[in-house]
């Protein structure tokens, strides 16, 4: 299942951070952990990814670097402080926001003890 | 294309595959390299290679943005092809390569420096203003005025409906027609009628006109009792009757208009703003005719003719103020100074001409002359709608905005200064001298000249304003409305609204200051005459002058006249034998009916300053001296003025 757009509009660059977190990454690199540990949720059209990684260093979340030692020319990204600090607010409230799903009962409740 | 390798040769020579991504590498070390290069030596397939190539073409970014999009993108699917995956479904994962490129292109703009951010928004702001201007441009370009209230046809209604009886126009252009006014003797327009003297070597000359003339100064006189000049005005010359014109046409047709005329494509007709007040600029050639035959008839020691010539001139003088505009009311002004300067030296001079009776009955027609500042000020007013109607177009809600013709019109009044306004010194400025330019410039001006010159609206607002300031004004006493307006006033630097934005209004709104200045200098003189009489009838009854003025109220006078200067009592003493009345003057201090050092050749209109003797003198703020009022005292050689620089 794809999230619809809106949706992936706000979850993408978080996750895109997320990801950044345990270390730089290049491009399609991101699109196969999106795709692979989002069980496919998360996985986007991949021409989207990098308009997104472009707005994520035009905001100054993300830098980037091109990496000529490899195998091939690669553009790596990597998250800033400044991308840190905001993945810590979007995850608070991605956390709240998923909690009231829950006492809406939009998303099932954590089981609770042992049955009666 | 033809440097793109298959990828067969990739797969099958892995060797040959390094080598050549080494070369690739090397250059794409150049950012400046030109995208085609990068895709077309990646060894991307062909589908892949189209699909970088849509995206990337489509980009329109700089050159180097390109190039970073193109390695990337082929590094993309150069990742997907080594995971196994296809080409077709490497392209089909990627999506749709325009919403791509759209997206791409946003974000990496917003990754361009701080300076070009602001230089993109700058330019697209001014772009979009520049296209508003435009569109407003073409849009006033198409502006007409709507004249839709014919004002020169209210202002000749009443005229129209005066009864034929009481109408002087008919007599006098018969007396003006009946002398040959055209082919009038050379030394009557060259001789200052302050010198029409009996000891002048003219008088025979004079003398012998009038007496060849009679039957028309007769009509003349005649004509002065009726109520009103009774002649319905016109834009043109051309537009009075053939009978009228043989009496009226001494101004070049048109001459008006040359003043600053309205262009010929805003309409047919100028208006009351270009109204053509012939018949009053006819009435100080009258006066003249009358001022000859009073002093004629006081030559003649006819003093109830004489005093008829007099009152003949009053009666023009009412007739001219009857005329609505300012500068009717200005003749008026000057038609009774004179009548009243040439009374009082007769007085002065020859105080027996005149009987008790005589006198009398004179004061009291003076003093039931009166002027009426509202009414001028209305017509005024009427005029100014008029051209407002013709400068603007009209929304439907009474404003709007100004038109092409409009501004012609503008363009005329204010000179290069408006120009210059709207340009400053510019090389458009000179343009607008180009003539075949012009009508464009014209129109590309025109919104700038709309930002700043105030609406049709805001326009007749600030004209009321000022007209409702005039009649204030007019209700202070002299001094104080004068020291209101700096004595000098009515310089548009002196109002506190912006002279441009209220062009139109400062300049057609008549002269304030300088009005009542005339107007106040008319009263004060016909407040000497009156106390002249005032005077000689009680020195006749009692032997010798008055102790004081309250002596001749209220018998003689119902009020004493005050200081007009000072807003207080007018002094009173005997010097040397002669009653002397006199106000401070304009230094504000009692200098003993002492005129100043006047006379020495300075100009100022305002503060001219009345005496009864022959000749006029020139007040100047801050000399030091009386304003003296009335005096039989013949004027001292040191008190004749010097010629004034006009």
């Amino acid at each position: 299942m794809k999230l619809e757009n809106e949706l992936m509009r706000g979850a993408g660059p978080t996750a895109v951070l997320q990801l950044l977190v345990a270390g730089e990454k290049y491009g399609y690199e991101l699109v196969q952990a999106l795709e692979q540990q989002s069980g496919g949720v998360l996985a986007m059209g991949q021409s989207t990814l990098y308009p997104l990684l472009y707005n994520l260093e035009a905001k100054g979340l993300v830098t980037s670097r091109f990496d000529e030692s490899g195998a091939r020319p690669r553009r790596y990204y990597r998250i800033t402080a400044s991308g840190k600090k905001r993945l810590a607010v979007t995850s608070k409230q991605w956390a709240k926001l998923f909690d009231a799903m829950k006492s809406l009962q939009v998303l099932p409740q954590p089981a609770t003890g042992g049955a009666t | 294309m033809s440097e793109v390798l298959p990828r067969f040769w990739d797969w099958r020579f892995p060797t040959f595959r390094k080598c050549r991504e080494a070369y690739v590498a090397a250059k794409t070390k150049r950012r400046e390299q030109r995208w085609q290069t990068i895709v077309s030596i990646a060894g991307l397939p062909p589908l892949a290679t189209e699909t970088i190539g849509k995206v990337v073409r489509r980009s329109r970014l700089w050159r180097g943005e390109r190039s970073d999009v193109a390695q990337e993108l082929i590094a993309h699917f150069q990742d997907g092809l080594e995971s196994e995956t296809s080409p077709e479904e490497l392209v089909q994962k990627f999506g749709d390569a325009r919403i791509a490129t759209k997206l791409i292109r946003r974000a990496k703009i917003r990754c361009r420096p701080m300076w070009w951010q602001a230089w993109w928004w700058v330019s697209r702001t001014l772009a979009a203003l520049i296209g508003i201007y435009l569109l407003m441009a073409v849009w006033q370009a198409f502006a007409r005025p709507s004249v839709k209230t014919d004002y020169l046809a209210l202002h000749n209604a009443p005229i129209i409906a005066t009864p034929e009886q009481d109408r002087a126009w008919p007599l006098y252009r018969e007396a003006l027609v009946e002398m040959n006014w055209m082919e009038l003797p050379k030394w009557f327009y060259e001789i200052n009628p302050k010198k029409i003297q009996p000891s002048e070597q003219d008088w025979p000359a004079f003398a012998e006109w009038l007496r060849a003339n009679r039957h028309a100064v007769d009509l003349i006189r005649t004509g002065s009792r009726r109520r009103v000049i009774g002649l319905a005005h016109h834009e043109n010359m051309t537009d009075y009757s053939p009978a009228d014109r043989a009496a009226l046409e001494y101004l070049t047709p048109g001459a008006l208009s040359e003043i600053a005329p309205f262009p010929p494509n805003a309409h047919d007709r100028s208006g009351l703003f270009d109204t053509n007040l012939a018949d009053i600029h006819q009435m100080p050639l009258l006066t003249r005719i009358l001022l000859l035959d009073y002093l004629y008839q006081v030559k003649q020691q006819q003093g109830a003719a004489a005093l008829d010539a007099l009152q003949a001139m009053l009666g023009l003088s009412r007739q001219c103020d009857h005329g609505s505009f300012i500068q009717a009311s200005s003749i008026a002004f000057e038609i009774q100074t004179e009548a009243l300067q040439a009374f009082e030296r007769t007085l002065a001079d020859q105080p027996t001409l005149w009987t008790d009776r005589q006198l009398t009955d004179f004061a009291h027609t003076l003093a039931a002359n009166e002027f009426h500042p509202n009414r001028w000020l209305q017509g005024e007013r009427y005029k100014f709608e008029d051209i407002l109607q013709r400068i603007y177009n009209d929304d439907g809600q009474g404003d709007g905005r100004i038109t092409p013709a409009g501004l012609e019109f503008l363009q005329k009044l204010a000179g290069p200064g408006l120009n210059g306004i709207v340009f400053g010194k510019t090389p458009g400025e000179r343009l607008m001298h180009k003539p075949n330019l012009r009508p464009f410039m014209n129109a590309a001006i025109l919104p700038r000249v709309n930002m700043l010159v105030a609406s049709r609206k805001e326009m007749l607002a600030m004209y009321d304003r000022l007209l409702k300031d005039a009649e204030r004004q007019f209700a202070l006493p002299f001094r104080v409305h004068a020291e209101e307006n700096g004595w000098l006033g009515e310089h548009p630097e002196n109002n506190q609204f912006p002279y441009e934005r209220y062009l139109v209004a400062y300049r057609f709104f008549p002269g304030n200051l300088s009005t009542r200045s005339h107007m106040e200098l008319t009263a004060a003189r016909k407040d000497a005459a009156l106390l002249g009489i005032a005077l000689e009838l009680y020195r006749r009854e009692h032997g010798d002058w008055p102790k004081a003025l309250a002596d001749l109220t209220p018998r003689w006078l119902p009020t004493l006249p005050i200081d007009r200067i000072n807003n207080r009592p007018l002094e009173y003493k005997i010097l040397d034998g002669h009653p002397t009345v006199y106000g401070w003057g304009y230094d504000g201090d009692d200098d003993g009916g002492r005129l100043p050092n006047l006379c020495d050749g300075r100009s100022d209109y305002y503060m001219r300053l009345i005496r009864n003797h022959p000749a006029g003198y020139l007040w100047n703020e801050g000399d030091d001296g009386d304003w003296i009022i009335w005096t039989t005292a013949p004027p001292s050689p040191q008190e004749e003025p010097k010629p004034v620089e006009e």
